[in-house]
């Protein structure tokens, strides 16, 4: 695909324990074009988190591995790289936001501390031109007196300022493609929408590509060009925003978008799914959801696993009711 | 109004700031909570939302009894409740429970599921329970928040966040309350399982006739599941409607910048007022005149000197703004 930045094919990382080989992400392929955003939708434990960490190769080891596939960044795979060839990666080509800011900060080091440490580590600059890109940094995320507020600790900062220097030290060594880990679920909603706004403005200033994993499609909906909804470790549709929102149709994703209440509109009931995603150490034979589909058919009980069709161009869903000669 | 529950008029706390080692004197005052007032009706869910620090929490501990308003009054079917005494006060306390937004840290990890869900039972009930009516009442609350009576046997960390929350609730139920207060109760859910929440806390309310107080920052919840909504903005009330009402016409800009700032459920439904800028003020010095005149799009002379006062606008549509005056 042209201007495709990122192409995760056929990515398996899988976890071997002592109970068991845990599939966590089982199959994975993706792309990421240049400048878009892709979400990365599911509920916890459908392997979103691991799909990131393994492009950022930062699986725990050794209890988890990538066993297979490939992950182009440019054309290069980033599972041939060395170990050091793949440090100037991180960070420095591909960021990474993590979901609670109290955690991904260091509590004993100022905010110039942590933010100076990504931009000497990955410019050659002079003392006092770190100082300087530091506050210009914490002034592209809109934080008010950077000067100030470099000297402060991160407790002495709300949620959603932290989060921004969160974003402002991914952002600190101008990297092509961010990915955002559940960036604003431990934030108030005007905050999130502030921090969500913030993400867009900085993708068209700067031309970022972007992975956002998140269970809400709310915020797919704000931010996102493409989506994939996994489910078990296997990505079950992919779609356009728009496509996907008009005509969702794999059951799961259904289920989730009529999870949602609507601030738009009264919903006398909302639709849950019932019970809980299947454990990964014995999942069942066949489509993984066939347990809490509400449409499930004959074909749904037999062993193979449906396979990702493209229903209509750029459509991908991973059911057996939507091959055409099944309706 | 007959089946008004709970009953709250110019309730204020203010927490003093202090200084000083050995003689501590405040040197000034967090007006956390500053003279709200509405009424929660039999069966009905009231909905609290704002930002975090407007003061919704500390309103909901004050009907708790955990702190002491500075001022004002809650009366519980009627009766102050900050002049019950002895048996009165007990009642009060068992009628009134409540669930938090983090079921993980709010049940005690080394007891019992059986033993979180009595332990209401027991301390209210005392001796004149039988051991074997409260196993019967435990099994009884746990099924009504669908779960197993086998679940009493295990322990919390042995359940999923949702069904953590299910026992939270159950514990809650367990003395047949008239009001719950829910706090954030399904933020820290996964969307999936909000829903299952959610839907839960409203075949209870119409199988059992309870109240909630429900203390929300998402609105699309709060559309969800409240009756009534008040919005509060720096420990005031800047608008009090009914729920319907609320959303399809709301009047304050701070309750529109809200809901433009709730996520869409749809790409196309982007709204393209202007989300909301900066953050809540320091309620130790609240800005002059109304407090949200440093955010707000429409601001007047007027609004930099004068505090609105929170007027009727249409029939039981409160708000407190210059711009309808």
């Amino acid at each position: 695909m042209t201007g495709s930045f990122l192409e995760v094919k056929n990515l398996k990382t899988h976890f071997f324990t002592r109970y068991g080989t845990v599939k966590a992400v089982d199959g994975v392929s993706f792309s990421v074009k240049r400048g878009e955003t892709l979400g990365l939708v599911g509920e916890s434990g459908c392997g979103k988190s691991i799909t990131c960490r393994s492009i950022l190769r930062l699986v725990p080891y050794p209890a988890g591995r990538i066993v297979g596939g490939e992950i182009l960044l440019e054309g290069k795979d980033l599972l041939q790289m060395k170990d050091d060839e793949m440090r100037k990666i991180r960070g420095d080509k591909i960021a990474m936001i993590l979901q609670d800011p109290m955690t991904s900060l260091n509590p004993v080091f100022r905010i110039e501390k942590q933010l100076s440490e990504g931009i000497r580590i990955h410019t050659h600059l002079k003392k006092r031109d770190i100082w300087e890109r530091a506050c210009e940094l914490m002034k592209s995320v809109r934080i008010p007196a950077p000067e100030m507020r470099l000297k402060d600790y991160p407790h002495q900062l709300s949620g959603g300022m932290r989060q921004r220097v969160v974003g402002a030290i991914a952002l600190s060594s101008e990297p092509a493609l961010l990915i955002a880990d559940e960036p604003t679920t431990s934030l108030d909603t005007t905050i999130q929408a502030q921090f969500l706004n913030l993400l867009l403005g900085l993708q068209r200033q700067l031309g970022l590509s972007m992975i956002v994993v998140t269970h809400d499609f709310g915020v797919v909906a704000r931010i996102c060009n493409e989506v994939a909804v996994m489910y078990a470790g296997k990505i079950v549709e992919k779609a356009a925003v728009r496509e996907i929102f008009n005509h969702p149709m794999h059951p799961y994703t259904r289920a989730m978008m009529d999870a949602v209440p609507k601030v738009e509109e009264r919903v006398d009931r909302l639709a849950s799914i019932d019970g809980q995603p299947p454990s990964l150490y014995s999942l069942p034979k066949g489509c993984a959801f066939r347990d809490r589909c509400q449409y499930v058919i004959p074909k749904c009980q037999i062993e193979e696993v449906p396979p990702l069709v493209e229903t209509k161009p750029g459509h991908l869903v991973r059911c057996w009711k939507s091959e055409p000669n099944n309706e | 109004m007959n089946d008004t529950i709970l009953e709250i008029q110019g309730l204020k706390k203010h927490f003093p700031v202090t200084s000083g080692v050995l003689v501590s004197r405040p040197v000034g005052w967090v007006r956390a909570v500053d003279d709200i007032g509405f009424s929660i009706r039999k069966g009905e869910t009231f909905a609290l939302v704002g930002e975090s620090g407007c003061g919704k929490t500390t309103t909901a501990k004050v009907i708790l009894l955990l702190e002491r308003p500075t001022d004002g009054s809650v009366k519980f079917h009627g009766k102050n409740i900050y002049n019950l005494k002895g048996k009165n006060l007990r009642q009060y306390r068992a009628s009134t429970q409540v669930v938090l937004q983090d079921p993980s840290s709010s049940l005690n990890p080394k007891m019992r599921v059986g033993s979180i869900v009595a332990e209401p039972l027991l301390v209210n009930n005392g001796a004149s329970m039988s051991s074997k009516a409260v196993k019967q009442r435990v099994d009884e609350v746990l099924l009504q928040v669908g779960l197993q009576p086998e679940a009493a046997r295990r322990f919390p960390h042995e359940f999923s966040g949702g069904q953590k929350q299910r026992i939270a609730l159950a514990r809650a139920l367990s003395l047949s309350p008239d009001l719950i207060v829910l706090d954030e109760p399904v933020s820290a859910l996964d969307v999936s399982i909000r829903a299952q929440a959610m839907n839960l806390f409203k075949d209870l309310q119409a199988e059992l006739g309870v109240a909630y107080l429900l203390i929300a920052h998402d609105l699309a919840t709060v559309r969800y599941m409240a009756h009534e909504v008040g919005v509060m903005y720096l420990g005031r009330l800047a608008e009090r409607s009914l729920s319907e009402e609320l959303f399809t016409n709301p009047l304050h800009p701070y309750t529109k910048a809200l809901i433009a700032a709730t996520l869409p459920s749809h790409p196309d439904l982007i709204s393209g007022e202007e989300v909301l800028s900066g953050e809540v003020p320091s309620p130790l010095n609240p800005p002059p005149g109304c407090r949200f005149h440093g955010r707000c799009s429409h601001v007047m002379p007027v609004c930099r000197e004068v505090d609105p006062l929170l007027k009727e606008q249409a029939k039981g549509h409160f708000v407190a703004c210059h711009l309808f005056e």
